[in-house]
């Protein structure tokens, strides 16, 4: 590690655009140092300073902020069951409210922040979302759309101390998912043919993780402080997910398409049948809420500023597929 | 650590709600009036935190809700207890300046605190609290009739905002307390006896009155009795939507009784 050159901090560097960003780094020949709860296999073989401790607790952020130039603050709580919302609190307002007082304290010149789609209220408007200037819970319903933006107006009130941009990705898929989203438990079960029947409705945007790190990387240099940046992919259906999947899995798509009114009785069971299985929350009623959802965000603004450029979904979807397909196997 | 806003914290009744929930632990309170030293008396019970609030001055809520807001985002309450009482008949001496007055404290400030709060509270998956009084659901006394009409209006604010909050899930109750000694009965005589003073067409009338109703406000009601019923409210996990405590005996039975009867009862006893 070359000791001469800045060091860029990264919290929750092993969820998928962690470690997405992680290796984007690497690659650019940048000195990073993790901050982590726990080793994890995924960073073997990845050349990095590690740092252990809990972000709720301000001395051990303190203690790996020291001497660093830039933080990425991906750390995060995402919960749709309703079972983890003070950890949401203490987490994502709590943790951000000291990443945020450790880098004034610290010196720290960027902070690169990632916020959330959810914080933007207007779910039922028509036509095309764009960044906001303010951030609150006014008009928000769930408590990790809550956390996240009142964490937002956090990060962007620290912008007169230090620079803050905040990326907010839609819906984050990709390779690496070594945590297991809900995303990848679906990946999974469609893999594994336990995923029949596609769906007649529901849409939602998607941004491939890697995208999502070079545009990060970028925002130390050309974002602005006190900026939002909606990092929105490309709006897929379900029924197109579906049909990518098994593409590149060489099977059939399935034929069977289920409408909204015929699934959601059996949402309950379903939602009970996978915390059972203990599979993360793929269906519930807030993932079926949000597959309604107006899912059309600009991605204008980071194209511009930020050099963003997402790859074509087909591209996502297979290397997603791919490296769950190698996963199941025991390769990865 | 669940949170609570407390109105007129520093009212009699309302230090003695703030003391009870301080001792019952669990809760940091936010004891907002706007008398100083009584503030800074109860900044001194464990768990409370004493803020600066008139609850007429807009300028004064925002300012409570940044400090507030510098502590918590959430609310898990909110209790409106600020309230004032002024005797006066309805149609002599300064009565419009008066009802206004009383209607901007007892009602507007009601709606001023909920609607800045509103948003921690659903946040927080928090409840309203209204205080209401018995005179919010009796037919007026004579020369209450002002103070009648705040807590029939509290009423109705109450009743609409509580089939409003239901869709988000807030609870909001109201509390209806009768009388109890306090320093506000001590403003009511002395309203009183200000108003036999300058009345033109009252005085025998008021002056026969006054025994009655020092016999109504001197029930020496226990102020805890209150507190319970308050802390029932707040942590009740199906709250009622009304909670009465003290209610006047003698006033509830007036209440079986046709108005006619009653009228005739008032003016029987004055003759």
């Amino acid at each position: 590690m070359n000791n001469e050159k800045p060091v860029s901090v990264i919290t929750g560097g092993t969820g998928y655009v962690g470690l997405a960003l992680v290796k984007h780094l690497v690659s650019q020949g940048e000195n990073i140092r993790l901050f982590l709860l726990e080793d994890h296999p995924c960073l073997d073989g990845i050349e990095c300073e590690k740092i252990f401790g809990n972000i709720c607790n301000a001395e051990d952020v303190d203690k790996c902020f020291k001497g660093a130039e830039t933080v990425y603050h991906i750390a995060g709580v995402v919960d749709i069951s309703g079972k983890k919302e003070q950890l949401m609190w203490n987490v994502n307002v709590g943790g951000t409210k000291n990443v945020v007082e450790s880098c004034k304290r610290q010196g720290v010149k960027n902070l690169i922040y990632v916020s959330s789609i959810d914080t933007y209220p207007d779910k039922f408007c028509e036509g095309q979302i764009s960044e906001r200037s303010v951030y609150s819970e006014v008009g928000l319903e769930s408590p990790y759309a809550i956390t996240k933006a009142i964490a937002t107006q956090i990060v962007l009130d620290a912008k007169d101390d230090l620079k803050v941009c905040c990326v907010q990705p839609t819906g984050v898929i990709g390779p690496d998912d070594y945590m297991g989203s809900s995303v990848g438990a679906m990946v999974d079960l469609f893999i594994k043919g336990l995923f029949p029947v596609s769906m007649n409705f529901g849409e939602y945007n998607f941004v491939d993780a890697r995208d999502m790190a070079v545009a990060m990387r970028n925002a130390v240099d050309t974002g602005r402080s006190g900026e939002c940046y909606i990092l929105g992919g490309h709006r897929v259906t379900v029924d197109e997910l579906m049909g990518f999947m098994a593409n590149t899995l060489g099977k059939k798509k399935p034929k069977v398409k289920i409408s909204k009114a015929l699934l959601k009785p059996f949402v309950p069971l379903v939602s009970k049948a996978m915390d059972i299985a203990h599979l993360p929350p793929m269906l519930n009623a807030f993932s079926l809420s949000k597959l309604e959802e107006n899912c059309n965000f600009s991605n204008e603004k980071a194209k511009r500023e930020l050099g963003f450029s997402p790859r074509p979904v087909e591209e996502t979807i297979r290397d997603t597929v791919l490296w769950h397909r190698k996963k199941l196997e025991g390769a990865v | 650590m669940k949170y609570v806003l407390f109105t007129g914290a520093t009212g009699d009744l309302g230090k003695c709600c703030v003391e009870e929930i301080s001792a019952l632990g669990g809760w940091t309170v936010f004891a907002g009036g706007t008398n100083k030293a009584k503030l800074e008396q109860l900044g001194k019970l464990p768990n409370v935190i004493p803020v600066e609030l008139d609850v007429t001055s807009e300028e004064s809520i925002e300012n409570a809700y940044k400090t507030i807001r510098s502590h918590t985002y959430v609310l898990n309450a909110v209790v409106n207890f600020a309230g004032i009482h002024v005797f006066t008949s309805m149609v002599e001496g300064n009565c419009v300046e008066q009802i206004e007055k009383m209607l901007n404290v007892n009602v507007m400030g009601m709606v001023r605190v909920n609607k800045r709060f509103f948003e921690m509270v659903r946040i927080g998956h928090g409840r309203i609290i209204n205080c209401s009084s018995e005179s919010g659901w009796m037919t007026p006394q004579p020369f209450n009739g002002p103070y009648t009409m705040t807590k029939y209006a509290v009423e109705a604010y109450n009743d609409s905002l509580r089939r409003e909050l239901m869709y988000l899930n807030i609870p909001v109750i109201k509390i209806q307390p009768g009388s109890f000694k306090t320093q506000l009965t001590n403003k009511i005589y002395k309203d009183f006896d200000k108003c036999i003073e300058t009345t033109n067409y009252y005085k025998k009338i008021l002056t026969t009155m006054k025994p009655m109703m020092t016999m109504e406000l001197g029930l020496d009601h226990d102020p805890k009795k209150l507190a319970k019923k308050l802390i029932l409210a707040m942590t009740a996990k199906l709250p009622r939507t009304k909670y009465k405590v003290c209610t006047g005996k003698l006033l509830m039975t007036l209440e079986l009784l046709p108005d006619k009867v009653v009228d005739l009862a008032y003016k029987a006893v004055v003759h």
